[in-house]
């Protein structure tokens, strides 16, 4: 029932919003050719910035390693505030509609053009891969399908909407959907709070137990941890002997659960952590880099890096401003999305925090992304809960919908002219775009969308970055030394990405484990040292059109060299 | 009423532009362009430092001092407070501030370019 | 007029590059023979001919831009390593514009001694005591001068310098001389075409004008007594249009203010038409607005539909459809009418003549068809769907991002 009413709502949230025009007077081309303004397309952007992986996964990354996760929504804002700084406003001078467009232009090479596109193409799985799954887990929670289902649903509304010739209006569609997506946090958030402040019973520094009796399946086989000794009932095979729902006494330690197995564990019983999941207890989890993670501080800033520099090399987020009608008005989208990322990033500790209270069994399953989705009717069972739970679900739907029609458009609009140009090269750009994620989804292991994203920022951060800051500051720029700077960055950032997202155990430990988890440390220096230097080792090769170019991205809208805006 | 009929013109021979756009018109002298450019990537710059500062300041901070993590204010712990409240205000202000400012260097420039 | 002359330029454009093709070849054929006699015996001739045909193709590019310094220095080292002589040096009609090679204290004295080939457009010779210098190791001892011409006007010379007169390398001058006049005269092409395309730009806007101009002064005329109020209106519009129309500054313009210029157009049209008989639906995407496109490229497809579909009925009503849909990297226009429609066959061959001549129809259409092919390439010409009684539907692609565009040439 649910599952209706968010699809219901869903749709009629993409229907919503026609193109601009139909019948008109004369007079309606006039509003019809009213540019986006700036808000419209603040909201626009930062639909799609907080994306599903956002949506929902922050707050199951706070809910199972605490404080060391809240540096996430803090890069991912600022990364906005270094895109307005650095690279808005003359990116859209330039007239470029993609990177591969700007970098094409900027440095004048056919060979620059495909590495970067290589590139968008290569951030755009990696983004698309946790949207996918996100969506997969989204559908199993509120309906029971297989999550392979969720992937399915996506692709196909992604596959139905973008190809025949790209979403109507998609820029309307996206700025509802901000707002959508805003409400279907804000409003549950202001009723946890309240609902938390009357039960006050709790203090999410406490370990993790179960609050009432709680019956928790597990989808897969996997390995739990207990931290002290529980009574459970068990139907499935636990330790490789079955059981038919007779109560069992669990020593604390490690045990196996095969997939299907149901548990069923009595009200302030110990919640056990999947081994996929550090254990965290108490003031460990709520006190930053005391997670017992190694090297927890490098991990931060390889992050930050990440985020804050990767922001600018995501291409549904550069493409979004050729929407605005200039530079300066891209300018102050990018101060408004600013604005609107900073009223999101409060949600993922209230939600994270409230959700180690009140669904804890998630650090079991490790299904986290699913946080947001069951809390409502943990803490308010019955209609009001099964009402929010729509209304999240709905978010959460949306998000993954428009997020991946963005990201299938933009990488599709940079990688077409390679496949043959025009309207074929767009259709076969989108399938290509599509089918590398779905098909690696179900060999990925994480199940947490959110740390996936983190992959394709690092990527992004160590490629395109330099690539776009040298690109519009820096004069020497030369196209040998963006391809080499490219590759010396692009290339282990997406190995160790691989090794992320494939690599069964996860990453191992050491210095090694923590820079396969957060390349961005090393990569994103390497990738603007690379580019520095071999550009200042071919100082022949500075394309003739520098200072021209400098001209057109730097000067005032309108005084530029050449051309309307 | 007849099916409509799909016609296009002959190839023209040559898809060479007339000129690139790039070459329509002449473009500002090199100097003014400079220096806007230095204005604006003073004005970027800083806006970088302050946010690399911030970002790169407080992990160290809550590193070298677990006891800030013990203070609470109303109820939530320190670092909960500052990294889901108090920064996302600063970079709304860092970004409203780097707005005003490369719009101001922007309106200037323009003044000037009119005047001479 | 300057329409008829689109086909004279075509004509002479097809056998100035039939003649280059032939000195070409000839210029390759005479060049390996040189490089064969210059050879060692045991180099083998393709490589020989590798570097003939690599000179000559890097001259061609250079000469292609025109004869400026620029590229004059730039085909100057290439004609040298072509011609394998000590010294080379290019002027045009006044001044030296590049010297490539050995004993560049001759440079000065180039002018001088080009002066009488300049006059009378026939290469000369010059000895030794014309050419000698104080340095006895200098190679420069005798120089070959031939003209450079173009469309049979002396726009320059060409010198090359070597140990004596007898030195069959320089003899050969004369024949490179020719190549590259025939290079700088497709350059000169290259020139006049964007000229031509500009005197088309202005003849297209003084083509809109006569007729639109007087239907929308009479119609605002007769508004003025019934109903002032609406005739300030149109005229405000019209000066707005008008203003749009004439401007000059800048080949490009938004798909915005395209938008907008043609909203006034309808404005007025419907003003003199009826609301009733005229009859207008939009459908904009608004991610498209920003697009560059050729400005006055939408426009006359408008206006043909409305000239067409009113002008052949007498009181049917028409419908005309804007559309602007976000496609990927391109944005895809149409302009779609219920009207009369055109018989495909005429059509095709309008377009194939290239020209704007028929009484009605496809005015603009074959215009605006050709800029597009110029600017974007031959893919983003216009399609054109129609059939007698069927309206028609012109349909255009844009592609997003000028720089695509900019970039490639």
């Amino acid at each position: 029932m649910i599952t209706m009413l968010a699809m219901a709502l869903l749709i009629a949230s993409l229907a919503a919003v026609p193109a601009r025009g139909g019948p008109a007077r004369a007079s309606g081309l006039y509003t019809a050719a009213r540019e986006v303004s700036p808000w419209w397309n603040a909201s626009a952007i930062s639909g799609e910035y907080v994306s599903a992986a956002a949506f929902l996964g922050m707050a199951g990354l706070v809910l199972a390693y605490g404080a060391d996760m809240l540096w996430l929504p803090i890069g991912a804002a600022a990364g906005h505030v270094v895109l307005l700084a650095l690279v808005t406003a003359p990116l859209r001078r330039s007239g470029a509609y993609t990177v591969s467009d700007f970098a094409e232009w900027r440095l004048g090479s056919r060979r620059v053009r495909r590495a970067v596109s290589a590139c968008v193409l290569v951030i755009g799985w990696f983004y698309l891969l946790p949207q996918f799954q996100g969506a997969g887990v989204t559908l199993s929670v509120i309906s029971g399908l297989p999550v392979w289902m969720g992937w399915l649903v996506v692709v196909a509304a992604v596959v139905v909407l973008v190809l025949p010739g790209g979403v109507r209006s998609i820029t309307g569609v996206q700025a509802v959907q901000f707002w959508l997506k805003l409400t279907a946090v804000t409003i549950p958030a202001l009723v946890f709070i309240a609902v938390w402040r009357l039960q006050n019973d709790a203090d999410a520094a406490r370990p993790p137990y179960f609050h009432r009796d709680t019956t928790v399946t597990a989808d897969t086989a996997a390995g739990i941890h207990l931290t002290a000794p529980a009574v459970v009932a068990v139907t499935g095979v636990l330790d490789g002997r079955r059981h038919d729902g007779e109560r069992l006494r669990l020593a604390a330690g490690r045990h196996q659960v095969r997939a299907g197995t149901r548990m069923r564990f009595p009200a302030g019983s110990p919640v056990p952590h999947t081994s996929r999941i550090a254990l965290l207890r108490g003031d460990r989890w709520a006190t930053p880099f005391a997670g017992g993670r190694e090297h927890p501080l490098a991990a931060t800033y390889s992050v930050l890096l990440a985020t804050i520099l990767g922001t600018m090399g995501l291409p549904q987020i550069t493409v979004r401003f050729y929407t605005n009608s200039c530079g300066s008005a891209a300018r102050r989208t990018a101060g408004l999305v600013v604005l609107m990322l900073a009223v999101f990033s409060l949600f993922p500790a209230l939600f994270g925090t409230l959700g180690r209270l009140y669904t804890p069994e998630l650090l079991m399953t490790g299904e986290t992304d699913a946080t947001l989705l069951l809390l409502p009717q943990r803490m308010l069972p019955g209609v009001t809960g099964d009402l929010l739970t729509a209304l999240v679900a709905t978010g959460a739907f949306a998000a993954f919908t428009s997020t991946s029609c963005g990201v299938v458009v933009a990488v599709s609009g940079s990688i077409a002219q390679g496949l043959g140009g025009g309207a074929r090269g767009f259709r076969a750009a989108v399938l290509v775009a599509v089918a590398v994620p779905l098909l690696v989804a179900p060999w990925a292991c994480s199940p947490q969308s959110a740390a996936l994203v983190t992959v394709a920022f690092a990527v992004a951060a160590s490629s395109l970055a330099p690539l776009l800051v040298l690109g519009v500051w820096w004069r020497r720029l030369t196209p040998a030394a963006a391809t080499a700077g490219i590759l010396a960055g692009g290339v282990p950032a997406t190995a160790a990405g691989l090794a992320r997202v494939l690599g069964d155990p996860g990453p191992g430990s050491g210095w090694l484990g923590t820079l396969v988890e957060q390349p961005a440390i090393v990569t994103v220096p390497l990738a603007f040292a690379v580019t520095v230097a071999v550009s200042l080792l071919t100082p022949g090769r500075i394309p003739d059109r520098t200072e021209r170019a400098m001209a057109r991205m730097h000067l005032p809208d309108g005084l530029g060299p050449d051309g309307p805006r | 009423m007849s099916e409509r009929v799909t016609v296009t013109g002959p190839p023209s021979g040559s898809a060479r532009p007339p000129h690139s756009p790039a070459e329509v018109s002449g473009g500002a002298g090199a100097s003014p362009v400079r220096s806007l450019m230095r204005v604006q990537a003073a004005y970027a710059a800083l806006t970088c430092a302050i946010v690399a500062l911030v970002s790169g300041g407080l992990p160290l901070l809550f590193a070298s001092e677990p006891a800030l993590s013990r203070i609470r204010i109303l109820g939530v712990r320190l670092p909960w407070l500052v990294l889901s409240a108090v920064v996302p205000v600063v970079w709304v202000a860092v970004a409203r501030r780097h707005v005003r400012l490369a719009e101001r260097a922007e309106r200037d420039f323009a003044a000037m370019a009119r005047h001479e | 007029m300057a329409l008829p002359s689109v086909v004279m330029v075509g004509i002479s454009a097809e056998a100035v590059l039939a003649a280059t093709a032939a000195l070409m070849a000839a210029a390759a054929g005479w060049s390996l023979g040189s490089a064969r006699r210059r050879a060692e015996p045991s180099a083998p001739d393709e490589e020989a001919l590798f570097a003939v045909l690599h000179a000559i193709s890097l001259t061609s590019a250079s000469l292609r831009t025109g004869l400026t310094e620029e590229s004059a220095r730039r085909a100057a080292r290439h004609l040298r390593e072509l011609l394998g002589v000590p010294a080379v040096a290019v002027t045009d009609t006044g001044r030296l514009l590049a010297w490539d090679g050995a004993g560049e204290a001759h440079a000065a004295t180039v002018v001088p001694l080009a002066a009488q080939v300049l006059g009378t457009g026939r290469p000369r010779v010059a000895v030794s005591e014309l050419v000698a210098c104080g340095d006895p190791g200098c190679p420069v001892r005798a120089a070959v001068i031939a003209p450079l011409t173009i469309e049979g006007r002396v726009a320059g010379a060409l010198a090359a310098y070597g140990a004596g007169v007898r030195d069959e390398r320089l003899q050969t001058l004369g024949e490179v001389a020719r190549w590259a006049s025939g290079q700088l005269e497709l350059a000169e092409l290259e020139t006049s075409k964007t000229r031509l395309v500009e005197a088309e730009m202005r003849a297209l806007r003084a083509q809109i004008s006569p007729h639109f101009v007087y239907n929308s002064l009479s119609t605002i005329a007769s508004f003025v007594r019934t109903d002032p109020e609406r005739a300030r209106e149109l005229l405000l519009d019209f000066a707005d249009f008008a203003r749009y129309s004439f401007r000059d500054r800048r080949d490009f313009t938004t798909l915005a203010e395209e938008l907008r210029s043609i909203d006034r157009y309808l404005l007025l049209e419907r003003a003199r038409f009826g609301d009733e008989r005229l009859r207008f639906s939009v459908e904009i995407a608004p991610e498209v607005l920003p697009v560059a496109v050729p400005f006055l490229s939408l426009q006359p497809l408008v206006e043909n539909a409305i000239r067409h579909g009113m002008q052949c009925g007498g009181t049917q009503r028409l419908h005309v459809r804007i559309l602007a849909r976000d496609a990927g990297a391109e944005a895809a226009l149409s302009v779609e009418d219920d009207g009369v429609g055109m018989d495909p066959g005429k059509l095709r061959a309008l377009l194939e003549e290239g020209r704007e001549s028929a009484p009605h129809g496809g005015i603009g259409l074959v215009n605006v068809d050709r800029r597009l092919r110029q600017v974007y390439g031959e893919e983003y010409g216009l399609v054109i769907q129609t059939a007698v009684g069927a309206g028609m539907k012109v349909s255009l692609r844009v592609p997003k991002s000028r720089t695509a565009v900019e970039a490639r040439y």
